[in-house]
């Protein structure tokens, strides 16, 4: 069980003088802002949760994953990561924790990760038939059976994270801790490493709490997600529920035999159509009340010379930029 | 045995490493040949006028040559730059990723200094150490006594440097300039440690007050245990001194890291 109570964290930051002697002055009295990173964060997360941690950048995820790993020592409030105080820096604490940086690098860079893979065993003391074990079952998993021989610095950017992921787990952590993993991978490589995230989650217990700036990432992996925004949580609860909150609507896109005139589409949307375009149209979006969609779709079938459809719900990106443009109290708790 | 286990695995990863910077290694060996600058310099001093020591023993002919190509091969041994690791890492974060990890980051940082030594101690043994038992064997030391202390003393001597590398290098939780300040701390230490000037040839007060300051601890009571002549119990209450400085020098290091570490911002994703 994670339980993180009020936590803060303010960091210091030098403030840039302006003014023809301002660097001289610098030297001696030195001005310094105070920033709230995390401003008044409280949440919780059971055993085995898989939740999204969400906001926009500069909002303080990466400062709260931080301070759950141990890595900052909050301000004020509190965290606790199952019996353990992160800031402690147990090593117990630190044997069931894994934090993922997808733009940060444990490998050895000039060694082949598998060296990287043997210096993990003792560094976590792993007994033989355990680092046997783990290791077969994650290189099969994220199939890097070639990759973890070659020079780090000679793989690709997708093959570094998978190995980067091999090497975070191979000590079975309880609590996953991921920060952007998919950050710069291609699209196949995105797939493959929140598949295999999933199936960790679902064959070992682990908890896992997720930053994102990919919304398939979330929706993939995230039943539960928490917003935070400017410090705070602005969201905590389901992903799904968000969606009928914040934008209750579904997404209907038709594509069409031949092409119609905006105009014909545009009495049928009621309005709803998204993205105008001019002339005549092959394809449409529609945004459409949930309670409604039955009744647009049969007017739309029988008007138009429909080929193709897909109703939707609306993209995650569009409903988390609602939810953080909307005023007043958002706390899913609440709302 | 977990130690052990954890000390080969991290000493064989350094080792490993050494070997891919094998290149970079041969460079850091040519820029620290001061010593072998000293040595053309101080033979052609000596050879103009005869200078004696604080022991009372002259300084000039073989010993000229003993002493500095003893210091080209200490410094090789007992050398680190852990401040430039560290101040590196706390920069960019990637601290944060050694901090994960349930070990002390000193000891992966230590055996990745110590790891590189018998690559280092290989190439000097291979020039000075021959030139050493060619033209100056008989002014190194016989003495059993003095012998088993050495190899203590050239460790104590890598303790000092890498503790006040860590020192140094924690300052970087506070400032951006610490690689600067060990940049100037080493200037001095050049002067004050034996590099450049052997300590006996300082004018008595300034080598006395030396005995309380890190410097000579660092490199000089090594390099004089091999070439001074001293007999068993000066050089054990040498070691015995420098192991003062080493505890000492190691707990400021602690301190100096654990209170930087509640300043760590582990910037960056």
């Amino acid at each position: 069980m994670i339980v993180v109570d009020h936590l803060a964290k303010r960091f210091s930051v030098a403030k840039k003088s302006e003014g023809r002697f301002a660097l001289f002055r610098s030297i001696f009295a030195r001005e310094y802002a105070t920033i709230d990173a995390v401003a008044d964060v409280s949440f919780t997360v059971a055993p085995g949760e898989r939740v999204g941690f969400l906001g926009p950048n500069g909002a303080g995820k990466t400062t709260t994953l931080k301070m759950l790993a141990g890595l900052l020592v909050p301000t004020a409030g509190t965290v606790r990561v199952g019996e353990f105080r992160p800031e402690d820096r147990d090593h117990a604490f630190l044997r069931e924790i894994a934090l993922v940086l997808g733009q940060k690098q444990q490998l050895i860079w000039d060694l082949p990760p598998e060296e990287t893979f043997v210096l993990q065993k003792a560094l976590f003391d792993l007994d033989d038939r355990f680092y046997r074990e783990a290791l077969e079952r994650l290189v099969t998993l994220l199939a890097i059976g070639d990759a973890m021989k070659r020079p780090t610095r000679q793989l690709s950017l997708g093959e570094r994270m998978k190995c980067e992921l091999c090497c975070a787990l191979l000590h079975g952590p309880k609590y996953l801790f991921l920060d952007e993993p998919t950050v710069g991978l291609d699209v196949a490589m995105e797939e493959a490493v929140r598949s295999f995230v999933k199936q960790y989650n679902e064959e070992t217990g682990a908890t896992l709490l997720l930053t994102s700036h990919y919304m398939a990432d979330v929706e993939a992996l995230c039943p539960r997600i928490v917003v935070i925004d400017g410090g705070r949580v602005v969201w905590d609860g389901d992903r799904e529920e968000l969606v009928r909150r914040v934008r209750p609507v579904k997404t209907i896109t038709l594509r069409f035999s031949q092409a119609v005139t905006r105009s014909s589409v545009e009495d049928l949307a009621a309005g709803h159509l998204c993205e105008p375009a001019d002339g005549e149209l092959r394809e449409v979006t529609i945004e459409v009340p949930e309670l409604e969609v039955k009744e647009r779709l049969q007017l739309l079938l029988a008007a138009l010379p429909v080929k193709d459809l897909v109703v939707a719900d609306p993209p995650f990106e569009r409903v988390l930029q609602d939810l953080l443009n909307a005023p007043g109290d958002r706390n899913g708790k609440e709302l | 045995m977990r130690t052990i286990r954890l000390l080969r695995a991290l000493f064989v990863a350094g080792w490993k490493e050494a070997l891919a910077y094998r290149t970079e290694l041969f460079v850091w060996i040519l820029a620290t040949t001061m010593p072998l600058v000293m040595l053309v310099l101080w033979r052609a001093v000596t050879e103009e006028k005869t200078l004696i020591g604080a022991d009372g023993v002259p300084f000039g002919g073989q010993k000229v040559v003993a002493y500095f190509l003893a210091t080209f091969l200490i410094r090789q041994l007992c050398g680190s730059w852990a401040a430039w690791q560290i101040n590196q890492e706390i920069k960019d974060g990637t601290l944060a990723l050694r901090l994960l990890r349930p070990v002390h980051p000193f000891l992966p940082w230590a055996t990745e200094q110590l790891a590189y030594v018998p690559l280092r101690g290989a190439v000097a043994l291979a020039g000075a150490g021959t030139a050493l038992a060619v033209y100056a064997r008989a002014e190194l030391t016989t003495h059993v006594a003095v012998l088993t202390a050495l190899p203590v003393s050239i460790f104590l001597a890598f303790i000092c440097t890498f503790s006040l590398n860590l020192i140094f290098g924690s300052l970087a939780f506070w400032t951006n300039q610490s690689t600067k300040i060990m940049d100037a701390y080493n200037a001095i230490f050049f002067v004050f440690s034996g590099y450049l000037i052997p300590v006996t040839l300082f004018p008595r007060r300034l080598a006395e007050a030396l005995d309380y300051l890190p410097f000579r601890y660092q490199l000089g009571v090594p390099v004089e245990l091999l070439v001074s002549g001293y007999d068993g119990k000066t050089a054990w209450l040498l070691v015995a001194k420098q192991a003062v400085f080493a505890v000492f020098l190691l707990a400021g290091a602690f301190a100096a890291f654990h209170r930087g570490l509640r300043r760590f911002e582990a910037v960056g994703g």
